[in-house]
């Protein structure tokens, strides 16, 4: 069966984005099969408006606006909230292990922001877009964004300051923030 | 204090980039999976589509049939089961066939035995029959049908069919009350009076098919006002029968290929029954 421009169009950018894509997923979801599940669905909802996308030149930030959309409804729908605890079952010092243990403090950490807001960190923090653009990709005003921005900062600087709160009593309390940066450097 | 947050944020990102590195690679049937979503949203989609039109469906009969018995000469309202499929008439010439049938809900097409009956009236086989109206008037189903001649001509008939016990209009008790050549052919309005003398009288305009825009009574008979309005099924009602042989009615139909202007006219005969009377104009 011969494929219409638009559907070859739509596979070339597949191809091309879907990794990039699929990264943000991910940091939205936390999961990588949820990560799957939210990019497939976005992707299929841009489709049927894939013509009008092609037109206005803005593809990537179609489909980013869908995924963010879907992100952002699922949250809504969500019955069950996805709890996960600060604490690790087990602590080492390995700097391997380290490094797995800031990332997974971090996902923690992201994992306890609304899904605006969590959005709102991984536009501006990951993607690097402007709060207009966020804004854009959001549906909302760039006042909103600043604030979503500065709540979502502010939990993620408590939190991982908690976790370091929480951390055993014969290590050294220290801005978690320079934790990470020691760990990278490491 | 400015510089803190900065770095935070420097750090944050750091720490996303990490983070996100640990999904992976897209699946390598991404494509696949897309796609069978779309067809599957497509399925949804048609399928929520076919429902809202049954239950609009459902609802315009439902309206129709308790419409149909408030209007007329306050009998029982009409099934809203559709007819069985029409005929399959054998040796009729290939001819185009005619315009589908009017917006009208009520249409649909002829039971078998009737169209048998109208070909035996006639005393000729019709093809394309179609029901144009229904309507009940002194407790029986007026059918207001259109076919085909052998010899291409498009003729209307006005069939008084009796009621079964389902409310359906069966062979037994059905006769041909009036049939005429539509000149216009299929394209044009046809109408039907009923003179109802308890209920008052109305004329119901059949439009065509596309004529989906506003119609207007350009011309009213008599030189008398006529109210009218537009039907919820797409019909034409006046309040006023058009009887007399000198009467005609134009009605413009807007249609998406522009508008055309019909002349309906009163070709001289009506049957009147028991207190009522049933008279078929035929446009030019």
């Amino acid at each position: 069966m011969r494929r219409s421009e638009r559907e070859i169009r739509f596979e070339e950018f597949v191809v091309a984005r879907s990794a990039a894509l699929l990264r943000l997923c991910y940091l939205l979801t936390n999961d990588r099969g949820l990560a799957e599940d939210l990019l497939q669905t976005a992707l299929a909802n841009c489709f049927r408006h894939w013509d009008r996308a092609l037109s206005q030149g803005r593809e990537e930030a179609y489909v980013r606006t869908a995924i963010i959309n879907s992100h952002v409804s699922r949250g809504r729908r969500r019955r069950v909230q996805e709890i996960l605890t600060l604490h690790l079952p087990e602590t080492g010092g390995e700097e391997a292990t380290d490094a797995v243990n800031d990332r997974d403090v971090l996902r923690r950490a992201l994992a306890n922001l609304a899904p605006r807001t969590r959005a709102v960190v991984v536009l501006r923090h990951y993607m690097g877009l402007t709060e207009q653009e966020a804004a854009q990709t959001l549906g909302c005003s760039v006042g909103n964004v600043k604030r979503l921005a500065n709540r979502g900062l502010k939990q993620l600087r408590l939190a991982l300051g908690s976790q370091e709160t929480a951390a055993p009593a014969d290590c050294p309390v220290q801005d978690r923030s320079r934790q990470l940066a020691q760990g990278r450097a490491r | 204090m400015k510089a803190e947050s900065e770095r935070f944020a420097e750090e944050l990102r750091y720490g996303l980039v990490e983070l996100a590195a640990g999904s992976g690679p897209p699946p390598a049937d991404l494509q696949a999976r897309v796609r069978a979503r779309v067809v599957a949203s497509r399925r949804r989609r048609t399928g929520v589509l076919a429902g809202c039109a049954a239950v609009c469906v459902g609802a315009a009969l439902t309206f129709g049939v308790t419409r149909g018995g408030g209007t007329g000469s306050g009998q029982q309202a009409q099934p809203a089961a559709q007819a069985p499929p029409a005929p399959a008439v054998t040796g009729a010439p290939a001819a185009p066939a005619p315009a589908g049938p009017p917006s009208a809900s009520p249409a649909g097409e002829l039971p078998d035995s009737l169209a048998q009956l109208w070909n035996l009236a006639a005393g000729t086989t019709h093809t394309d029959v179609r029901v144009l109206h229904r309507d009940t008037l002194d407790g029986r189903s007026i059918l207001l049908v259109q076919g085909r001649q052998p010899d291409g001509q498009t003729r209307v008939a006005l069939l008084s069919a009796a009621l079964n016990q389902g409310n359906r209009p069966t062979g037994a008790g059905t006769y041909v009350l009036l049939d005429r050549a539509a000149r216009g052919g299929p394209s044009v309005p046809v109408a039907v009076t009923f003179l109802a003398k308890p209920t008052g009288t109305r004329t119901i305009v059949v439009l065509p098919t596309g004529c989906t825009g506003q119609l207007r009574l350009t011309q009213q008979p008599g030189g008398e006002r006529i109210d009218w309005k537009t039907d919820f099924t797409g019909e034409l009602v006046l309040n006023a029968p058009v009887l007399s042989s000198g009467q005609a009615v134009a009605v413009s139909c807007e249609a998406a290929s522009g508008a055309s202007t019909s002349v309906l006219r009163f070709t001289g005969s009506a049957r009147t029954g028991e207190g009522s009377m049933v008279s078929l104009l035929t446009g030019d």
